[in-house]
């Protein structure tokens, strides 16, 4: 039974939030609005010694605030509609979220047909997502090369590299996902599925047929993909040389959801978390988050940093004394003791001892583990859509309890989200708290942006190379920033200002 | 060309201040009698929109760094300037995919777009600049697809 947020700790965050605040305003001599406020680029601050060697790197991407008081009033039921609009990137992952902190909310257990709907969807989602991040988004960095020419990193660049045809069946797969969860959620973007207690809709048995053609392309498609990761990347040494390289590497805990036998899931499952030697330090429900999850502000970021609240804050460093740790496909396969399908399970050994064994500190690393984890969504929609009850019309149980307060975790692409509402007995939302798994991240990537930057400025020498180095090292997270994105030109512009040891802004570089 | 040759897509989140102004504007012309859709998601989700369509009118928001409310309009062309997150490709992006790939893509996408308060707000309402642009806004749009129907 998850305990409410007492009124001190929500006083004192308040507290916090507002020196932060105005900590930030006072450097920055901006005013912000302690409320909503933020800022459409992302910003990395770059602090000189009197050597001109870096100090310290500050990186933060704007990050929407204020969800908490946007809530409050609302009935609990309307929240799988209200987040999976925060975003335009993975709706579905809040709403899954969302609907099974209503689950939580109401004390009422869904039948098993609708949770293997929902997990149907999810997979579904989960192949596209990681799909195109492999391909287009990530892709340029990798699969071009990390040395290639910089007008060919980019996605044309990753097309020439894999070839027209391969570039032409991305395309297509994406189509026939979207066009199952559009069937599913009743809307492509903004799914209107999920229900507390079940879900509004199931699958006609007429209707299955499809489903199983397109999971079993799903399947093909992931194995196809493994070989070009295997071929195009692997087959590269400049790239494992980069991927293993100090920069990219840190020593930290490790974050994920998994099923019974420790293996990942992204649906549902208890949290577990590894120290930075691989050994399981923590295994929680849910519920239970607040015991091991703890958030902290720093003056020069809107962005709440999260920790492992037994383990402590000890600043911005790896290593079993900090609570710092990492979420995203690395982290779940670092958390995990395998995957649940066989072609997974046997990419995830192959994983671990082409790495060194388990864990695996590399950032970079995540792209290949973003491909097992799409291998395994694919599986699980072929053990899904030959499920006997997939067709199942027992769909729904009504809630009857008096709600209080509810938790839901779903694995977001991008790594472990937490929904979490309290309400009034008449189901009207008295506080919410959602943790992104850019939040869990946070402290992480920091550092990989700050080593990223001491790595490639010395001496005060500051040239545009820095952004790219930067830049992998936060796209291998895949940093969410969704809301700051909507408008033309469609990309987060990036500034990077670098200060010299008496504070003055020596120089600024946009992109 | 024919009205059934013409999309009209806003783009924006209404939960998003400002953001929210391609989706007034398309709603605006979906009384006109036109194809009219409007997308929340970016990236490369607008190929789903405008694939098949001879001609794409977008309503959109924008942040150049401009006086707010300012209106601007141009022909959206494919560009492989890369956004510093993987999150996402940009507009430039996601057309140089369908080129890339052989989608049937549109014979031009125009651009109607007004510049936005460079702060996002969580919330329900217009700043007071990009309100007053409303009524020019839906004008503009309404003069684009008059050229393309003459």
């Amino acid at each position: 039974m998850t305990k409410k947020i007492s009124e001190a700790a929500q006083q004192a965050w308040e507290a916090g939030k507002e020196r932060a605040d105005q900590a930030y305003s006072q450097r920055r001599r901006v005013v912000i609005d302690p409320i909503t406020r933020l800022e459409g680029h992302g910003k990395i601050d770059i602090f000189l010694d009197d050597a001109g060697e870096v100090e310290r790197a500050y990186f933060q991407v704007p990050e929407l605030r204020g969800f908490e008081t946007f809530s409050r009033g609302r009935p609990a039921e309307d929240m799988p509609q209200i987040t999976s609009r925060i975003c335009g990137v993975c709706p579905l992952a809040h709403h899954m979220a969302s609907v099974k902190a209503l689950d939580d909310l109401y004390k009422v257990e869904p039948p098993p047909a609708a949770k293997k709907i929902r997990e149907l969807d999810y997979s579904l989602f989960m192949v596209e997502d990681h799909a195109l991040h492999f391909y287009f988004l990530g892709g340029p960095d990798f699969v071009v090369g990390p040395t290639a020419p910089k007008e060919q990193r980019n996605v044309l660049g990753v097309i020439a590299a894999v070839g027209i045809e391969v570039g032409k069946r991305v395309i297509a797969m994406r189509r026939e996902l979207r066009d199952l969860e559009t069937y599913l959620g009743g809307k492509t973007i903004h799914p209107v599925m999920g229900l507390p207690g079940g879900v509004a809709k199931g699958i006609a048995p007429g209707d299955l047929p499809r489903f199983r053609e397109v999971a079993a392309r799903a399947v093909e498609f992931a194995k196809f993909t493994l070989d070009v990761f295997r071929k195009v990347v692997l087959a590269n040494p400049d790239y494992v040389r980069l991927i293993t390289s100090d920069a990219y590497t840190h020593r930290t805990y490790y974050m994920g959801m998994v099923d019974a036998n420790n293996k990942v899931n992204f649906y549902d499952g208890m949290i577990r978390v590894v120290d930075p030697s691989g050994v399981e330090y923590a295994k929680f429900k849910s519920g239970d988050y607040l015991n091991y999850i703890a958030e902290r502000v720093e003056p020069w970021s809107y962005v709440k940093f999260c920790y492992l609240k037994p383990v402590g804050w000890k600043g911005f460093v790896d290593g079993p004394e900090s609570g710092v740790y990492a979420v995203a496909p690395l982290a779940r396969l670092n958390a995990s003791d395998g995957m649940a399908t066989p072609l997974a399970q046997q990419a995830y050994e192959e994983f671990f001892a082409t790495l060194g064994g388990k864990p695996v500190h590399h950032t970079l690393a995540n792209h290949w583990a973003r491909v097992i984890e799409l291998l395994y969504a694919a599986e699980r929609l072929v053990e899904l859509t030959d499920d006997p009850e997939i067709t199942s019309t027992a769909l729904r149980v009504l809630p009857t309890k008096q709600p209080s307060v509810g938790v839901g975790v779903v694995e977001a692409p991008r790594g472990t989200l937490i929904h979490h509402y309290e309400t009034d007995e008449q189901g009207l939302i008295t506080r919410a708290n959602l943790i992104v798994a850019t939040q869990n991240n946070a402290a992480r990537i920091a550092m990989s942006v700050d080593s990223a930057a001491k790595g490639v400025i010395h001496k005060g020498q500051v040239d545009d190379g820095l952004l790219n180095m930067v830049e992998m090292a936060f796209r291998a997270y895949d940093p969410c920033h969704g809301c700051a994105t909507h408008s033309l030109p469609g990309e987060m512009p990036l500034v990077a200002s670098v200060y010299d040891s008496a504070g003055e802004l020596v120089r600024q570089i946009r992109r | 060309m024919s009205g059934k040759d013409i999309l009209v897509l806003g783009i924006g989140n209404d939960l998003l201040g400002d953001d929210a102004i391609g989706l007034l504007v398309a709603e605006a012309l979906r009384e006109d009698g036109l194809s009219v859709r409007t997308g929340v998601r970016s990236g490369l989700a607008l190929l789903d929109e405008v694939v098949g369509a001879r001609r794409v009118l977008l309503i959109d928001s924008q942040t150049t760094g401009g006086r707010p409310g300012t209106i601007s309009e141009f022909s959206l062309e494919p560009s492989v300037v890369r956004s510093p997150s993987a999150h996402y490709v940009g507009y430039g992006e996601a057309l140089a995919i369908g080129v890339a790939v052989g989608l049937e893509m549109p014979e031009e996408i125009r651009v109607v777009a007004v510049e936005r308060t460079p702060e996002v707000y969580l919330g329900a309402d217009l700043s007071e600049p990009v309100r007053a642009a409303l009524p020019a806004l839906v004008e503009r749009a309404r003069n684009v697809i008059q050229e393309w129907l003459c």
